[in-house]
């Protein structure tokens, strides 16, 4: 378990978040909410609506009813770019990168939303950089053209180019052999311990488990089962439903 | 001797070329919107310039900016308070709302301007440099060279600016960009108002060396339309590539086939193109 910190403040609060695309609705009454500093899984099959939920939170979809608030402040009907501001950054499924960029442009357009001097976004660099070495080696080369654990590597360093408070990854481990997975985690914990809050959307129910002290289950669009990471993986449904136990 | 000359006429054309496919290029790569307004913003920067000769007698090459700026500023409100509207909309919506701007500026310039056909006349039109028994004329290689520099500066532009970036990005992801915090509805109106002002800039420039009218917009659009196909769509040394192959196809169609069947050249080229390659000499894949 990483960076206990189940007493800290709280900062995302969701209540009764509902809505989906066009006529089809996706999530009827999500409630949910991360503390600073803690890493929270939501886990499910295909089609639960875990990717409609953070495309909601990120302001990209627009929900058609609960309440969304960060840190106190509600961020409700927030454009992306406001929500971007406010500290939540997207790690889009399957990457997501701008294929046709270098590495270093894809961090710099992940710094986007900050307006600021150029020794700030020197130092930023240098901090991501810091995280992942493998990043700086290839800083020039296109993005397109690295392999998928890079890419994910700089899907996530460009996701914390935003500075954000809290980190939305979605799918961290999708595509990718077992051996990159460890090292990705290990990243990630890395990134949580410097006092960023990550939700982790994932389908490798027992990868989100160690990582995330507590986890979310979604069925349908609700939150079935939720609790700590040792509670869920205790209880008999999860077990005989994702753990094939 | 011939060869040579026509052969620097077709790179001095070619450039032009290229100039006037720029910002087409550009809105259609990043909005897939086939922009009829482009020939008409076009029309008008070289109204400003034939304008500001005619009426306060500025140099044409200094209206340039003003030319620039004004269309820049008129392409931005037309992309945030129309376009934008239905830009999630299939292509065809996009083509019918300016085509029909299109028609609505071009009968107001007529009705304004006159359908004369107008060209700026300074006092150096006629120079030409001699240069080992070819002559280059003057005027024309001035555009060139401005038509290149200008070029040259959107390049660095789309490659080094925070703006740029999010241009590009908006490009090859817009659910990414978004998520990145970019407001595509700003970078869809300053992409237009940067094609508009390179439309305008280079119509500054044809004003000079060549005549416009208000009905000129429609030749100059299926130049574009032509020189970005042949060239690629969406990137820049397309466009540039198609200018200088269009400028050469032409004027060599001239000499080996007359002068009648000049205009028709292009539109061979294009059939070909499109057989051959859909995405273009210097296209990629997913630009088409």
């Amino acid at each position: 378990m990483t960076h206990e910190s189940l007493g800290g403040e709280s900062l995302l609060e969701v209540r009764g978040l509902a809505g989906g695309y066009d006529v089809v609705q996706v999530l009827w009454g999500i409630d949910l909410n991360v503390r600073e500093g803690e890493i929270v899984a939501i886990v499910g099959s295909n089609g639960v609506g875990k990717s409609t939920f953070l495309r909601m939170l990120s302001g990209v979809l627009p929900h058609q009813a609960g309440t969304i608030t960060l840190g106190g402040e509600s961020i409700e009907g927030m454009a992306p770019e406001g929500v971007v501001a406010k500290g939540i950054s997207h790690v889009p499924e399957g990457r997501r990168l701008f294929a046709a960029m270098s590495v270093e442009e894809n961090l710099l357009m992940g710094a986007y939303a900050r307006k600021m001097a150029d020794q700030e976004l020197a130092a930023d660099l240098e901090r991501v950089y810091g995280f992942f070495p493998r990043l700086a080696e290839r800083k020039s080369q296109l993005a397109g053209s690295m392999s998928g654990g890079e890419q994910q590597m700089c899907a996530i360093a460009r996701g914390l180019m935003a500075r954000p408070r809290l980190l939305l990854i979605d799918e961290l481990s999708l595509g990718l052999a077992p051996r990159l997975v460890e090292e990705l985690c290990g990243f990630v914990r890395q990134i949580n311990e410097e006092g960023v809050a990550i939700i982790l959307v994932e389908q490798d129910v027992l990868t989100a488990f160690e990582l995330a002290s507590r986890a979310y289950v979604f069925e349908t669009g609700r939150v079935t089962i939720s609790g700590t990471s040792d509670e869920l993986l205790a209880n008999p449904q999860v077990k005989k439903a994702y753990l094939g136990m | 001797m011939v060869y040579a000359q026509i052969l620097i006429n077709s790179i001095l054309l070619g450039g032009i070329y290229a100039c006037i496919a720029v910002g087409f290029s550009l809105v259609w790569g990043v909005m897939n919107i086939l922009n009829i307004m482009h020939g008409t913003f076009l029309m008008l920067g070289g109204y400003v310039t034939f304008w500001m000769f005619k009426l306060y007698g500025v140099d044409p090459f200094l209206s340039l900016p003003v030319s620039a700026v004004t269309m820049f500023c008129a392409g931005y409100v037309v992309q945030r308070g129309l376009i934008n509207k239905i830009v999630r909309a299939p292509m065809f919506m996009s083509l019918i709302l300016t085509f029909g701007l299109q028609l609505l500026v071009v009968r107001l310039a007529i009705y304004f301007f006159t359908g004369d056909f107008r060209s700026v006349q300074p006092s150096y039109a006629g120079f030409s440099i001699p240069l080992m028994g070819l002559s280059i004329p003057f005027v024309r290689v001035s555009i060139f060279v401005l038509g290149v520099v200008l070029t040259s500066i959107l390049f660095w532009f789309m490659g080094h600016t925070r703006t740029g970036r999010a241009i590009r990005a908006t490009r090859m992801d817009l659910d990414s960009a978004q998520l990145m915090g970019v407001d595509i509805g700003r970078i869809y109106a300053i992409t237009y108002g940067i094609g508009a002002a390179a439309a305008a800039t280079s119509g500054s420039l044809v004003s000079v060396g060549f005549a416009i009218s208000p009905v000129s917009d429609v030749e100059f659009l299926s130049k574009s339309f032509i020189i970005c196909t042949i060239g690629g769509l969406g990137n820049i040394t397309g466009a540039l590539a198609g200018g200088l192959i269009l400028g050469l196809a032409e004027n060599f169609g001239a000499l080996y086939l007359g002068p009648g069947l000049q205009n028709a050249i292009g539109y061979v080229l294009l059939i070909l193109v499109l057989f051959i390659k859909p995405s273009g000499l210097l296209g990629r894949k997913g630009f088409e």
